[in-house]
């Protein structure tokens, strides 16, 4: 079986997992109707809700039931959007269903989160790879103190200060929103912090480990520019534990954008959690992460992928497993 | 040394020093020595006698720091020493190129074969993809590779050992340079592909017109291969000559070992000769002959003096106290 497909179905059956997890979580937290109600609902109410929602069938019922709504990518309909009153009267096919409003809101998100990701991956490449060609040197020294100071910062704590400095004192960018090229600026140097630090120290030591290598004094010897050396020859060996890296911090950005979006009052999918958490808004809740899982299953896979377009050695090795 | 032709390489007093956490190390120490065109040069030593340090300085791969490199390198009677980087490297593959111990190390894992191999042919004719492509099959052809064409697209993990060794010339001789220096290129392969390559060096310097610079332990392979030989101890020579006598008549204890210690066809069932001791670590050199400690033939002299490279012949060179003329105030 080619690789590829077999990688595949380990993510579906992790997105199987994930899902359960969500359902059963869902369940554990309490009960969904008092939940939506809250406590000063009437019993009559409560189970008006209950019947409404099928929260009193068995519990291998609506595990089934559920998983044939998501099967039809039907997530249930959200306990706030849409209601001008308390949704006593709520019936299953009203309201708003959540899944869309969830999908509305990646495209947010992904800018943020892409817009970080590219800046610090493009950075981090360069810092790692002028310290590493550089050991021991001044500009050595510095990306280290720098890498270490930004994975070290931590994230609401440096979105505040960037707010209070370039916002709030000098004026030049806004506290918060989306609109602009300049709204994205903060939120996204904020979360790129992370990821420089962490994606340069990586690139540095890969790149000091494969420099040191026979084949780069080969290539120096024949007469290969030592940028190309460097750039070419050194990284494209150096590019697995920075894809691994990368990819591991594309997911952790995900969540990350949760506490920067809700900083810099970013509608991204984070602050879009962080709302229905405070709301009790349980199906979005559901969605919201199930998205956010699905796109950390989907970047990991992506990854595993790259893997076997950079390193050959990998491409074969299920062919000729001796 | 065959005074008719103008040296193509002239190597003087070549030192490589290097700053260590644990203080400086002299590497090569003063070494001298001559290369005419289409000449077979030999540099024999141990591990650690500064042979393959020597040429890495000649090729320009000694990073400084911590290394440092001064003398003279007259290449063609311009010293590469004084000239800028850039023209260095110019001179890196279109004048002088090299050959790897570990064939199978010394390629990029994650590139092709044939694009590794026209690499430098790209970078400097500036050629299209195709002319690489076809200089790659025909310097592949050259080293005799099989079915060339077909393999381009090879990694170099799909290659044996031998034939990685086979690409790495290939790769070397890609400009066409004037100098080969193949740093122990048979020590990581087995005897009969060892064989194969030493022809394949021999006939491709022959068609091409190459001086070759063969840096070994395998006296064997110095005593079929090389028209002059150099041996190293150390950092320093301590002789060298025309490759007949320096088998027939070794003069320095060093070498007189060193052949000793060969196995022999003939000798069977006797103990195998070895040099008694261990060469001594680079910056922690006795005073005097660096080889005095282990020497069996050591007069007082030895522990003081430091011996310097002598003729003692018009054809060999010798830094030994005991040799007659060799003997330095």
């Amino acid at each position: 079986m080619p690789y590829i497909v077999r990688r595949s179905f380990h993510s579906v059956v992790l997105l199987f997992v994930l899902v359960s997890f969500v359902f059963v979580v869902g369940r554990i937290i309490g009960d969904p109707a008092l939940i939506m109600l809250g406590t000063n609902a009437t019993e009559a109410a409560l189970n008006q809700v209950r019947e409404n929602l099928g929260l009193n069938e068995p519990i291998w019922r609506q595990y089934l039931v559920f998983l044939v709504d998501l099967l039809r990518g039907d997530f249930g309909v959200s306990f706030r959007y849409g209601f001008s009153v308390l949704p006593t009267e709520l019936l299953r096919s009203e309201g708003t269903p959540v899944l869309p409003i969830v999908l509305e809101r990646l495209p947010a998100t992904f800018m943020l989160a892409g817009t970080a990701l590219g800046f610090a991956f493009v950075l981090a490449i360069v810092m790692g790879c002028l310290a590493a060609m550089h050991p021991r040197s001044w500009i050595d020294h510095l990306v280290n103190v720098a890498s270490l100071a930004s994975v070290s910062v931590v994230q609401f704590w440096l979105g505040l200060i960037l707010i209070i400095v370039l916002s709030v004192q000098l004026g030049l960018l806004p506290t918060g929103g989306y609109g602009s090229p300049a709204h994205l600026i903060l939120p996204a140097l904020t979360l790129a912090a992370r990821p420089l630090g962490r994606i340069s120290q990586v690139v540095r030591s890969a790149m000091l480990d494969e420099l040191a290598k026979p084949y780069v004094a080969a290539a120096r010897a024949k007469g290969v520019p030592e940028t190309r050396v460097v750039f070419v020859h050194a990284l494209k060996n150096a590019s697995i534990p920075v894809v691994t890296i990368t990819g591991d911090e594309l997911s952790q950005l995900l969540t990350g954008a949760m506490l920067v979006e809700t900083v810099f009052a970013w509608p991204g999918i984070g602050l879009l959690l962080i709302d229905s958490l405070a709301r009790r808004d349980l199906p979005m809740v559901q969605a919201g992460i199930f998205v956010v899982a699905a796109l950390v299953i989907l970047v990991n896979l992506l990854v595993d992928i790259a893997y076997t377009v950079i390193n050959p050695r990998i491409r074969l090795s299920s062919k000729a497993s001796r | 040394m065959t005074a008719a032709t103008a040296p193509l390489l002239d190597v003087r007093d070549l030192r490589v020093r290097f700053d260590t956490p644990h203080g400086e190390v002299l590497a090569v120490d003063g070494v001298s020595w001559v290369l005419s065109a289409g000449e077979t040069l030999g540099i024999i030593g141990e591990s650690g006698s500064g042979k393959s340090v020597g040429v890495e300085a000649i090729m320009g791969l000694i990073k400084s720091p911590p290394g440092h490199v001064s003398g003279e390198i007259l290449f063609e009677g311009r010293d590469i020493l004084t000239i800028s980087e850039r023209q260095r490297r110019a001179l890196r593959g279109e004048e002088l190129a090299m050959v790897f111990q570990d064939a199978m190390s010394a390629l990029n894992p994650s590139l092709t074969v044939g694009s590794q191999v026209s690499e430098v042919y790209r970078l400097r004719r500036h050629c299209s993809q195709q002319d690489a492509r076809n200089k790659a099959v025909e310097l592949m052809d050259r080293v005799r590779i099989p079915s060339a064409r077909t393999r381009l697209n090879n990694y170099p993990h799909e290659f044996s050992g031998g034939m990685c060794q086979r690409v790495m010339i290939a790769t070397a001789l890609a400009l066409e340079p004037r100098i080969l220096i193949a740093d122990e290129p048979t020590t990581a392969l087995d005897v009969t592909v060892q064989r194969q390559i030493m022809a394949l060096l021999s006939d491709l310097q022959r068609e091409m017109g190459m001086a070759l610079v063969l840096i070994t332990h395998d006296l064997g392979v110095v005593a079929e291969a090389v028209d002059r030989a150099m041996v190293m101890y150390a950092g320093t020579i301590v002789e060298a000559g025309n490759v007949e006598v320096l088998f027939d008549n070794p003069s320095h204890p060093y070498t007189q070992g060193l052949l000793q210690s060969m196995p022999r066809i003939d000798a069977r069932g006797d103990r195998l000769y070895a040099i008694g001791g261990a060469p001594p670590a680079a910056g922690r050199l006795p005073p005097g002959c660096a080889f005095h400690p282990r020497c069996e033939r050591r007069v007082a002299e030895c522990a003081s003096v430091r011996p310097v490279l002598l003729p003692i012949s018009d054809i060999q060179r010798s830094a030994c106290h005991l040799t007659g003329t060799g003997n330095a105030k």
